[in-house]
């Protein structure tokens, strides 16, 4: 597997933005770094594939490295990724200077109809080929790597573990990934396992980047669900450990991101701190 | 079964639980993927994403007529799971852009039996339509379900040219749609014409006597004296409204 060039070693923590989205301000954040108030090591810009927000927050970042976060690729889709979707990933990539494209292992639409919610994989052998061919062909277009990340679950379907089937997407693929520690957690509520269920058996060199945010835990319904909130709630003390225990365990670890999409500015530099203390270790090593 | 039909499955089942029997009627090896699927935790997914894509969709711009069947139903969790379990939500474009979805779904559910909802949800419906989806869509240039809103607002009547300088649309509605829009309610049957008039950015609403007839006399391109003519007293009042709107 190719080094994600240019993160030789680890970055730091980093934030996932979304420029449409005003809290948090995006420029607002990269004052507070400038101010020395906010240790902020990359960003991790979400567009909705519009090129002029890749661009704009390019000019105003310096030297501040960036990665790209794209959720209209729908790769876990048969029948191939639509032409248009790679080229505006590519397109995006570039405006940013990113070195990878992090995709998650689901999908956005059905048939020609839009969803209001990710469709995660199913969890069968056939679904984890179709990614990986999907896959191989997005990493070979990009100007950079496509890193696959593990979806969120409320529903899962399919006899299949995640990290079983996202492990097979990424050596079929020879694919780097993003392990999302909220989404795994998702996962494992559904099926009543511990949070770090099946990561011994995971190819653990392929993870270069780890993601965490806020989420909410709705046992209203009767079951446990999990509601991927980003910046919208707090960090579970359990996504925490989690990173604690698992950060040193990845050789590849590039890049740790908490996602703060309507974050207030207080919430931030929380989120931060309390990931970075999470991370002592590795951020000491740096 | 494809893995393209498991996922249409996935997602008709996430927003149709009920549909979880139909599961009976494939062959043991289509369905083995699909039996994997935890009924409580389905419908629990389904009452939580169905209360959210009503947030999502359509709380700001059908707030009266929702209100009105999260009343007619018990709460919102039930009138949220009968709109999106309609046949109607497959025609939902983006996040129901058309607005296909909400009034199809309203269309399904009136076709029940069952259905006790009140005379007048049809009228409010087409007025709620009209201010969130029909006429900004227009405004925008962007297109609309011309077959929806003819069997939404059957007797929608559109005027342009004449002495005209906006298009404009007049509706006529037998219920007071503007008093139940702000609180919906028992009501008294009110039959009125609202007159849209179309900008390059907005509409402005008119509603009163005389306003449908002018709109009307001067799309036919009517000179001043059958204009007054025809208003009779209210001539005055009418066509100096219309000429501050730049109606003409």
């Amino acid at each position: 597997m190719a080094d994600p060039a240019p993160f030789a070693e680890f970055a730091g923590v980093g934030l996932g933005i979304d420029v449409h989205n005003q809290h948090p301000d995006w420029r607002r954040l990269l004052e507070l770094r400038a101010a020395g108030e906010l240790p902020l090591d990359f960003l991790e810009v979400y567009t909705r594939g519009e090129l002029a927000g890749a661009r704009a927050v390019r000019a105003a970042a310096g030297d501040l490295p960036l990665l790209y976060h794209d959720d209209a690729l729908d790769p876990i889709l048969p029948g191939g990724l639509r032409a248009d979707a790679v080229a505006l990933a590519a397109a995006n990539m570039d405006a940013l200077g990113a070195p990878w494209c992090v995709c998650e292992l689901a999908t956005r639409r059905v048939g020609e109809r839009y969803l209001d919610f990710f469709l995660p994989i199913v969890l069968t052998d056939e679904a984890a080929r179709v990614a990986a061919e999907n896959f191989r062909f997005l990493d070979d277009r990009l100007p950079g790597r496509a890193v696959c990340e593990n979806p969120p679950y409320q529903l899962p379907v399919g006899p299949r573990h995640i990290l079983e089937v996202q492990a097979r997407v990424c050596e079929e693929a020879d694919v780097p990934c993003v392990l999302d520690l909220g989404h795994l957690y998702s996962f494992q509520l559904c099926r009543g396992l511990d949070p770090l269920t099946g990561i011994d058996d995971f190819p653990l060199e392929r993870i270069v980047e780890l993601h965490l945010a806020g989420a909410v835990l709705d046992a209203s319904q009767g079951v446990s669900l999990y509601r991927d909130a980003h910046g919208g709630a707090e960090l579970l003390p359990v996504l925490l450990e989690m990173l604690a225990e698992l950060a040193p365990r990845c050789p590849s670890l590039r890049a740790v991101t908490i996602e703060v999409e309507d974050a207030g500015i207080e919430r931030v530099v929380r989120q931060v701190e309390a990931t970075r203390s999470a991370l002592a270790g590795l951020l000491g090593a740096k | 079964m494809s893995l393209d039909e498991q996922l249409r499955w996935i997602e008709r089942l996430t927003r149709r639980p009920a549909d979880l029997a139909e599961l009976e009627d494939l062959a043991p090896e289509d369905r083995r993927v699909l039996e994997t699927i935890d009924p409580d935790r389905l419908r629990a997914v389904h009452r939580t994403q169905a209360l959210l894509t009503v947030e999502r969709w359509w709380r700001a711009r059908f707030p009266a007529v929702l209100a009105t069947l999260e009343h007619l139903y018990g709460g919102p969790a039930e009138a949220a799971s009968r709109l999106v379990s309609s046949p109607a939500f497959e025609a939902a474009q983006g996040e129901d852009e058309t607005g296909a979805a909400f009034v199809g779904a309203l269309f399904d559910l009136s076709a029940d039996p069952d259905w006790r909802g009140p005379d007048w949800i049809f009228d409010l419906l087409g007025y709620e339509y009209l201010l969130s989806t029909g006429l900004p869509r227009r405004a925008r240039h962007e297109p609309v379900d011309e077959d929806l809103e003819a069997r939404l607002l059957p007797h929608a009547r559109w005027y342009a040219g004449g002495r005209l300088r906006r298009p404009a649309l007049v509706v006529s509605f037998a219920w007071p749609v503007g008093a139940l829009a702000t609180q919906p309610h028992d009501a008294d049957p009110d039959p009125h014409d609202l007159v849209f008039l179309l900008g390059p950015q907005d509409a402005v609403e008119l509603s009163g006597d005389g306003f449908a007839d002018a709109v009307e006399l001067l799309a036919s391109g009517a000179n001043d004296d059958v204009l007054e003519e025809g208003l009779g007293p209210s001539a005055p009042t009418v066509l100096a409204h219309l000429r501050a709107e730049g109606a003409y």
